[in-house]
């Protein structure tokens, strides 16, 4: 009766080892020789990344306004084979777009997967567009339905103010990245890093609670500018209507605190809309501020006075036989207009802003020295304000000089710069002779809103303090009635300033044609806060500095004195006699000159 | 494996042992053992039942949590899907108002509106009580200055 099991369980033992073994064998072969393969498999049929995207910073003006931000924005896609009825879907969905019927129809019908329908919607339209579709779903038979619309997340660069600063804000490409002005040069600061997360899906949807953020995305940066908005608007909508007026090729005003060298306004004229890039001219997007340059004409007259006052080859009240003609190197010079023989103070010369006069003082110096304080002054070498595509202007070294250049030199041609290096200039004579390179960046904050402010930079000596309050002495002559600029003068302030009108060098051509008509001064005088220069290119018409330049400066300086609470300091002028009349008269009245160099 | 027990307790009974001595000595007494099987045997159905319901509530529980993980994620999904609609609706705004508050908007508005441009600069000292500066009749404008 009893059976000896042991066989049996023996083989039971045998039999299960070998399928133990062979297991055993299979799970080392797939968990320790193909594991990497099975997780890529495993992981590629359930787990998805994706990106997650940065949001670009934003670009404000001083006091915070936003001048450039990145919105949410919506791409809407479709899918044609799910698009049952084109026609009745792009009935509903163009006049939401704003598109013609005919090419929306077009672009749904096919048999792509994947089309682009509109791109960079605000997520309102994106909603319509859902809300329409479900209303015309709500009429048709469930077989006859329509889908097919997919958004795709994404970014849209938003410029609140329109051509407002529009050159030095620049634009954002397609790709999201700056493509011109700061949003270009800037663009490591205000992009920020995408991140990345990991979610796992099951028939094609996210499976609710599986997403990991690997890498978190690291928001982009804030940039507040030193510009004011509304100083901004100003200086635009005046050059805009200039330009216009005066049927030139282009204009730029910049306004700047010649204490910091923080710009508060930089218009270019003819602007353009970032908003719309994509329509406007190659041609435009550039920066004119600092990528055009051109001979200053008289506004360079005050680098040669202040050099001489500087080396005391002159004061201010030495007196000048001006002739209306001179000849030197080869070449006859004459001023802007004829006149008799003038005797004319320093001051006077400015006034008047005699060639002849420029010539005179510019030869009390050696040409090496003159060069030596223009490359002071900046002529030559970029301002370093951060803009991309800046000018460094032309200067002949001084073994490139011909005969007559040191002459040209000296009035204000030979040379040449960008309005934004003539407007630091003045700036240096405005700052009691130390020149602050002009800057644009106020400070950064991070994403979490701490704000940075961008440390001064160290200023340049370029004329002592006593040199640069006398020539603001006598760019005070220019905005009275005896000067080139009384349309400049302000009732109640004192303003200094000069006038420029120069030949313009025209490309096409490679010769002079035309002038570029520019007026530059500040205000206060006596304790100058603020730096305005106007340069408008090629006017029709009427060309000089005076007349378009000043005018402009009156409307802008005077709101800006307003904007920024700056009153007038009450001090009376005392002016500089202009020629030999009024210097004979002002000695008689009063023993000692009022200024001494 | 578990033959091995059943067999042994089935041997002592047709063992010979008892046929040779025919004056038997009282038994050998293994009955304590064998009545504690009884109630050895009881045991097991109780912890399996134990094990069961354990498994049972386990499982319960993890369901439970499992449906309360999955409910917070979709009311998580809903919360994101108001804030992207809120978001969008708080740029959209934004928008309206930055576009509302330009100068450029505002200066046409005050314009329409009868509005012209200030002259110069003029200051109230409020410690003399002098005005600081020169009034002046703005070019456009209807009013006169007293």
């Amino acid at each position: 009766m009893t059976r000896d099991l042991r066989p049996r369980i023996r083989g039971i033992f045998i039999l299960s080892l070998v399928v133990m073994s062979v297991f055993a064998a299979r799970l080392v072969q797939v968990q320790g020789f193909q594991s990497a393969e099975y997780a890529a498999r495993a992981s590629k049929e359930l787990l998805n990344s994706a990106v997650l995207p940065a949001t670009r910073g934003e670009i404000t003006d001083v006091n915070g306004v936003v001048l450039a931000r990145s919105v949410d924005a919506i791409n809407v896609t479709a899918d044609q084979t799910l698009v049952t009825d084109p026609a009745a879907a792009a009935k509903v969905i163009a006049p939401i777009l704003g598109i013609p019927d005919a090419s929306l129809q077009a672009t749904l019908t096919g048999t792509r997967r994947f089309v682009y329908v509109a791109k960079a919607v605000t997520p309102q339209v994106w909603l319509e567009i859902q809300q329409a579709i479900s209303n015309l779903n709500s009429t048709r038979s469930l077989e006859n339905r329509i889908s097919g619309f997919f958004p795709e997340k994404t970014f849209r660069r938003e410029y609140p103010s329109g051509p407002l600063a529009a050159s030095i804000l620049g634009f954002v490409n397609a790709s999201g990245h700056g493509g011109g002005g700061l949003e270009y040069a800037l663009d490591k600061t205000l992009a920020g890093t995408d991140g990345s997360y990991i979610y796992d899906s099951g028939g094609g949807a996210a499976i609710p609670s599986s997403s990991d953020v690997l890498v978190p995305a690291k928001q982009g940066q804030t940039i507040r500018l030193t510009i004011d908005r509304d100083i901004e608007w100003i200086a635009q909508s005046e050059i805009d209507a200039q330009v216009k007026a005066s049927g030139a090729l282009s204009g730029t005003a910049i306004v700047m605190d010649p204490n910091t060298g923080a710009i508060l306004a930089l218009a270019s004229s003819p602007s353009y809309d970032p908003n719309n890039v994509g329509t406007t001219p190659i041609a435009m997007l550039g920066i004119p501020a600092v990528d055009q340059v051109y001979e200053p004409g008289s506004t360079g007259k005050v680098m040669t006075l202040s050099a001489a006052l500087e080396e005391k080859a002159i004061t201010p009240t030495t007196i000048f036989r001006v002739p209306y003609k001179i000849k030197r190197g080869g070449r006859t010079f004459h001023d802007d207009m004829g006149h008799p023989l003038w005797h004319l103070t320093t001051a006077g010369i400015l006034a008047r802003s005699s060639n002849v006069g420029a010539i005179q003082i510019g030869e009390k110096m050696s040409n090496a020295t003159l060069r030596d304080y223009l490359t002071r002054f900046g002529i030559g070498s970029v301002t370093g304000v951060g803009l991309p595509g800046e000018s460094p202007g032309l200067f002949p070294a001084l073994d490139q000089w011909s005969q007559s250049t040191a002459e040209t030199v000296a009035f204000g041609q030979g040379y040449a710069l960008t309005s934004l290096q003539a407007t630091s200039v003045f700036a240096t004579v405005a700052n009691d002779g130390v020149r602050i390179p002009p800057t644009l960046i106020a400070g950064i904050s991070d994403s979490d809103g701490h704000y940075t402010a961008v440390p001064p930079k160290p200023g340049v000596r370029v004329i002592s303090a006593a040199t640069a309050k006398t020539m603001r002495l006598m760019m005070e002559g220019v905005v009275s009635s005896g000067g080139t600029a009384p349309e400049a003068e302000i009732p109640g302030y004192r303003v200094a300033g000069k006038t420029g009108t120069a030949n313009r060098v025209d490309s096409s051509c490679s010769c002079y044609r035309g002038y570029t008509a520019s007026f530059i001064g500040f205000a206060p005088a006596d304790k100058p806060a603020l730096v305005m220069s106007v340069t408008i290119q090629d006017p029709k018409g009427i060309h000089f500095g005076g007349l378009l330049g000043a005018p402009i400066f009156k409307k802008v300086i005077s709101f800006a004195l307003k904007s920024l609470s700056i009153p007038p300091t009450g001090r009376a002028p005392s002016p500089i006699p202009l020629d030999a009349y009024q210097l004979k008269q002002s000695l008689a009245a009063k023993p000692t000159p009022a200024v001494t160099p | 494996m578990a033959l091995p027990a059943p067999v042994t307790r089935a041997q002592p009974q047709p063992r010979p042992q008892p046929s040779r001595r025919p004056t038997a000595r009282p038994s050998l007494k293994l009955l304590p053992q064998l009545v504690s099987i009884p109630t050895r045997k009881s045991k097991p159905v109780a912890f399996a039942a134990i094990l069961s319901s354990m498994l049972v509530l386990g499982s319960v529980v993890l369901l439970l949590i499992n449906t309360m993980l999955a409910q917070d994620a979709f009311v998580l999904r809903n919360l994101q899907e108001q804030v992207t609609s809120l978001t969008a609706q708080e740029q959209a705004v934004t928008s309206l108002t930055d576009i509302e508050s330009s100068p450029g908007t505002l200066a046409s508005k005050a314009t329409a509106l009868g509005m012209v441009p200030g002259g110069t600069p003029v200051f109230l000292d409020l410690s003399t009580g002098k005005v600081v500066g020169v009034p002046e009749k703005s070019a456009k404008s209807a009013l006169a200055i007293r």
